[in-house]
């Protein structure tokens, strides 16, 4: 069996939002959409605080939450572990949004232009993936994933914070990184059991 | 919860949402409290069914609207009844839509046949009973989409739920209340009876509502992960709103009127005076009372390596997201 999964190495990470732009570029999302975002946050207090970096994308989680949320069953969850959203048959409720413990599906309002009124031939073009009024999610770059290639974040990585692989695999790099790095997921609690691993910021290996 | 943390409020459901939760919640429990008053008092059962049955349809229509209205992709909404299983939403929707139909068979059946018929009073009652237990899950529906939201530990308690069935059902009683009024004003027409039942049981509907609403946020305030949404609901920036338009407008005020009104054997203008404050506060004070339960939901913060992280719900937040750290 395979199911893919991703692992982002939070010590690596700089936050510089290459993923999200790459992102962004791969799927042409509309103005104020974004399927990955860089979260920043501060620990410490002054001289000693630090910043810290984490990149949220859709956790394919193994019980999405947002699947069972779903009344139009719009999101569904491939044999291969990808979760995604079905823009034809969701109806826009925002139900997902809310039940998600990671606040990855959007809602997207309106296909918003980077232009005042003006859509560019990339957004022309773009914009026929996408429905206004529907929830939206990052999709592990299904169309790449499928021709055998990664996902539009793991080769923009400017750091090479992120890898991917087959987590069922126990010879795969991210089955290995997971296990030798303490790889661990965010907010175990809630049961979902996520596809997306994080590894230590601060380790001995660095 | 340390108390500099920032919390993140949903921004997902607006006041759409909260006016379709109110005006179900209160068709529903207007049906369900006219269906046991005219059990109990049957000699003002006619009247109590014929209120409720009128005032059901138009609210039903207004919120399920209001849904609608909510919704990206409106012309999709047919298929919100295809995952029943394990959508409270999609439940909901099948219930709406049982609930206005059947409260529509049994509004356009006769009471009285021409030639005497022993079966309608049997079939009134056991449409009556079909009817009210759509209407009670049209209650619960509301309390159990949230309640089941993992994401929202403020939520996750059977006592939502229930607070949702209690207050539907007071305001289902005001509803009842006012419509009581407006029909008083018909010549001939003596409501003083139903009146002072109505209001003497809706005294007792929020004796119970706000017993079920403490402990509801006194269990949020003992819960580390749903503490910030206690005390914003009673400290925070819903605490005007919630002490003088849930508590004192909703509860307090309404309970006053209503059993003074019922017990002091008051008549005349003072009878109607004191109705219609208990009628419209309390109905505000439904309103509110899910407004504030709703707006102030707090979803669960990340734990990143022992730190709290929190998520922004707004789907037009700024992409990268400080916060403070203890």
């Amino acid at each position: 069996m395979t199911r893919y999964a991703m692992v982002i190495d939070l010590a690596r990470c700089v936050g510089c939002d290459t993923c999200s732009i790459a992102c962004k570029a791969e799927h042409a999302t509309p103005r104020g959409m974004l399927w990955n975002r860089v979260l920043k946050y501060e620990t410490g207090s002054y001289p000693h605080s630090r910043l810290h970096f984490l990149p949220m994308i859709c956790m394919h989680c193994a019980e999405p939450e947002c699947e069972k949320a779903c009344p139009t069953r719009a999101i569904t969850k491939r044999v291969d572990g990808i979760v995604v959203v079905d823009n034809n048959r969701c109806m826009g409720c925002r139900y997902c949004v809310l039940a998600c413990p990671y606040a990855s599906p959007r809602n997207l309002d309106k296909l918003g232009s980077y232009y005042e009124d003006y859509l560019t031939p990339f957004e022309k073009m773009g914009f026929a993936r996408h429905k206004a009024g529907t929830a939206e999610k990052c999709d592990f770059c299904l169309e790449r994933v499928e021709r055998g290639m990664e996902p539009a974040c793991v080769v923009s990585c400017v750091a090479k914070a992120r890898f991917f692989g087959n987590l069922d695999d126990p010879g795969s790099e991210v089955s290995r990184l997971i296990k030798e790095k303490a790889g661990f997921v965010l907010n175990p609690e809630m049961n979902t059991e996520p596809s997306v691993y994080y590894l230590p910021s601060v380790r001995g290996d660095r | 919860m340390n108390s500099n943390i920032p919390v993140s409020m949903q921004q997902v459901w607006g006041w759409r949402v909260i006016w379709h939760l109110f005006l179900v919640s209160i068709a529903a429990g207007a049906y369900i409290c006219a269906f046991i008053l005219s059990l109990v008092y049957p000699q003002h059962s006619r009247l109590f069914m014929a209120l409720a049955t009128l005032a059901v349809v138009p609210l039903l229509i207004i919120g399920i609207a209001l849904l609608i209205s909510h919704l990206g992709a409106k012309t999709k909404v047919i298929r919100a009844f295809c995952h029943p299983n394990s959508s409270w939403l999609s439940r909901g929707g099948i219930a709406l839509l049982v609930f206005l139909v059947l409260d529509i068979v049994h509004g356009s059946l006769p009471l009285n046949a021409p030639p005497p018929t022993p079966w309608l009073p049997f079939l009134h009652f056991v449409l009556g009973i079909v009817t009210s237990l759509s209407a009670l899950l049209v209650l619960l529906y509301g309390g159990m989409a949230l309640a089941r939201l993992r994401s929202f530990p403020c939520w996750r308690s059977e006592l939502l739920p229930l607070l949702f069935i209690v207050s539907g059902l007071s305001g289902g009683l005001m509803v009842l209340v006012l419509l009581l009024l407006i029909l008083g004003i018909a010549p001939g027409l003596d409501v003083r009876q139903p009146l002072i039942l109505a209001l003497q049981h809706a005294g007792y509907v929020l004796v119970i509502q706000g017993i079920v609403l403490g402990c509801y946020l006194s269990w949020a305030k003992g819960l580390p992960a749903a503490r910030g949404y206690a005390l914003i609901i009673t400290r925070g920036a819903y605490s005007v709103t919630f002490w003088v338009g849930v508590v004192v407008m909703g509860i307090l005020v309404p309970l006053g009127f209503g059993l003074y009104a019922a017990y002091a054997q008051i008549e005349g203008l003072l009878l109607i005076i004191f109705a219609l404050e208990l009628a419209v506060f309390g109905l505000v004070g439904t309103l509110l009372l899910r407004y504030v339960l709703v707006s102030a939901g707090v979803s669960s913060a990340l734990s990143v390596e022992g730190n709290p992280v929190t998520l922004p719900q707004n789907a037009r937040a700024p992409t990268s997201h400080l916060v403070r750290y203890r």
